[in-house]
């Protein structure tokens, strides 16, 4: 019998300073055919666990369609995330899942596709962005709209510059304080609706990043006229299991874990707490 | 008779002396691991392993921790050790088979919390830790004939008797019991009883019938306790913020109520050791604490008491948790009557909001 709290040998293949205190993990599962059997959908999560320091979920920043491995993005913010930043290549952690609903990519097929970051918001936004990439003509338009606070504070900034070249995409970014090297947009995300055009009926958006920009994202595409179904967002809540039995990430009779961590607005919308 | 042959539920009905019981108990205990209430130092009575029916008395008082939910989901468990070696971590699950276990004379409230934890762990997911107990216990419920004075299982359809999902169910009459067998497991255990059990008459049979019907009727003290316009109005998420403030004004945040409450099941996981070295264990948790939703970053989406007292029951009486469960998260065992220092309780909440918009 599987025990589902059992975490599996992971092993880090590579780290990628991010910003101060953001750093990006490669994983892969040392044993060669888990790794080869771990399929996921973009949008899912996996628990991270190191044993003396804790377990945390991290939504995974790559897509399924790129073999081999899986990345997270993570920042040093408590103790189980501060122990991983200490890690090095070569080192071990313990992974459990995948788990969650993940991102509707089949349902999405043949719409235009916005996606509007915030900050580190950005990673799990990126599992469906390389997704979509990789599957470009099941879509239609793809927008993608980045923000963070300072130039700094811009994750896969090494990525970023590739997507500003693509023909087949339209990315903006904006930083909310610029600096002297800065040449782009200065203000917080939805200054940049202003100079893009969506077929609304259309479009469907993918939202992620901190509660006070989703709060004002939201309102904005609303007031354009999305449909809340088609405003898409994925939450976080402090979680122990991952599998929907301890009760911690639950939100009205909704659990982050099992029924999340992707909800449309409408689903959001109607939860009897506040999200 | 065996009724299976035409579509009815398996059930057979014995009948067994009083006197008989303690042997029948010696007899199961010298093949499996028997729990029974067993009277403590304090005057309390805790399910604990016996050797004998001599050791318990059936007319305990029920334990503030539901025996059931203490076996099978007990309030802090090791789910596995780990060890470093070189750089690699080894964690391993250590939990035991356990051997066949017997909970001998739970009452029927608590059996039903253990049909409702059936479904919460084993459904989606499956709880490993839960099933492997799950799988090697066999209860014997007691019908209670005498509700205590905080009981109301009758107003939450899960006592005093039950139709279905016991194993062996017993009901007092005068010098007898009345054996109700419900399942494989439960004729397994009858059987070793032997020739202690005689069929009952239908004259026994009615005689449970007319107890059981007398005590749903008469012997219940706090029959304040339905909860359909509860349900309706914490659904309907239309209930008041004054009388939630009332409420969440008379809660201290002590989890009493979590704990005691045999169909609570959230649970924290910690590891207790160094990266060298340690468990893993989970511990019962309780949404009454503000640390229970508490973010890294400070962000609390349930900062205030009222927010918990709120969530608390959502998650007890709302339609959408009914449907998920099958049935509301509570039983009317009544034990958060006597656990919660500011009276909040599942009979007062239900007074409470019944009582508001009239």
């Amino acid at each position: 019998m599987d025990n589902i709290y059992l975490p599996l040998k992971a092993e880090i293949k590579d780290i990628k300073e991010e910003t101060a205190d953001t750093k990006t993990f490669t994983l892969s599962f040392k044993d060669k055919k888990v790794q080869e059997e771990f399929n996921y959908k973009p949008g899912q999560f996996i628990e991270l666990s190191i044993f003396g320091a804790g377990e945390a979920p991290f939504g995974m920043a790559t897509s399924p369609t790129r073999k081999g491995y899986f990345i997270i993005t993570v920042r040093a913010v408590g103790k189980l995330t501060r122990a991983l930043h200490n890690l090095k290549v070569g080192d071990e952690v313990g992974i459990r899942g995948p788990f969650g609903n993940g991102f509707p990519y089949e349902e999405v097929k043949g719409k235009d596709i916005l996606f509007v970051g915030g900050g580190i918001g950005l990673p799990p936004l990126r599992s469906l962005i390389h997704y979509m990439f990789d599957n470009r003509q099941d879509y239609g338009n793809i927008t993608i709209l980045y923000g963070a606070r300072t130039p700094k504070d811009l994750v896969y900034k090494y990525e970023l510059e590739e997507w500003e070249k693509r023909e087949d995409i339209k990315f903006l970014v904006t930083v909310d304080v610029g600096d002297e090297t800065w040449k782009k947009d200065i203000g917080v995300v939805p200054i940049l609706f202003k100079k893009v055009q969506f077929d609304v009926p259309n479009t469907v958006a993918f939202v992620c990043g901190p509660p006070i920009m989703i709060k004002f994202v939201i309102q904005d595409l609303l007031k354009m006229g999305f449909k809340e179904e088609n405003i898409i967002s994925t939450l976080e809540r402090y979680m122990k299991c991952g599998v929907g039995k301890c009760g911690h990430c639950a939100i009205g009779h909704k659990y982050v874990c099992i029924d999340g961590p992707v909800f449309n607005y409408k689903q959001i919308k109607n939860l009897p707490e506040r999200v | 008779m065996d009724c299976r042959e035409i579509g009815e539920t398996f059930m057979k009905v014995k009948i067994i002396n009083k006197e008989d019981v303690t042997r029948w108990i010696d007899k199961i205990a010298e093949k499996y691991n028997v729990l029974g209430p067993v009277k403590i130092k304090s005057g309390d009575y805790e399910f604990k392993k016996i050797k004998s029916g001599n050791e318990i008395s059936l007319d305990y008082i029920n334990p503030v921790i539901s025996p059931v939910k203490q076996f099978l989901f007990p309030s802090k468990e090791v789910m596995m050790k780990y060890e470093k070696k070189g750089k690699s971590v080894d964690a391993k699950v250590e939990q035991q088979v356990t051997e066949k276990t017997v909970l001998f004379g739970i009452r029927t409230c608590d059996l039903s919390a253990m049909l409702f934890l059936d479904k919460f762990f084993l459904d989606g997911f499956k709880d490993t830790f839960y099933e492997l107990r799950r799988n090697s216990l066999i209860t014997v419920n007691l019908v209670c004939t005498e509700p205590f004075e905080s009981c109301f299982c009758v107003c939450a359809d899960a006592g005093p008797d039950r139709k279905e999902g016991f194993d062996v169910q017993l009901t007092k009459i005068n010098g007898s019991y009345v054996a109700e067998i419900g399942s494989e497991k439960g004729e397994e255990i009858v059987k070793i009883g032997g020739s202690l059990f005689k069929d009952a008459s239908q004259e026994d049979i009615d005689k449970k019938e007319k107890i059981v019907k007398d005590t749903k009727e008469n012997k219940f003290k706090m029959p304040t306790s339905y909860f359909s316009k509860a349900i309706r109005h914490v659904t309907a998420n239309d209930i008041d913020e004054k009388t939630w403030d009332q409420l969440a004004s008379r809660c201290v945040g002590c989890g009493s109520c979590s704990y005691v409450c045999p169909t609570c099941t959230c649970f924290n996981v910690l590891d207790i050791g160094t990266t060298n070295k340690g468990e893993r264990v989970r511990t019962w948790d309780s949404c009454m604490y503000s640390g229970f939703t508490r973010e890294v970053s400070g962000h609390n989406p349930r900062p205030v008491f009222k927010d918990r007292v709120k969530r608390r029951y959502y998650h007890k009486l709302s339609y959408y948790y009914m449907k998920k469960m099958g049935q509301h998260g509570c039983v009317g065992c009544g034990r958060c009557v006597i656990a919660c220092i500011g009276g909040i309780d599942m009979p007062m909440v239900s007074k409470f909001i019944r009582r508001q918009g009239q």
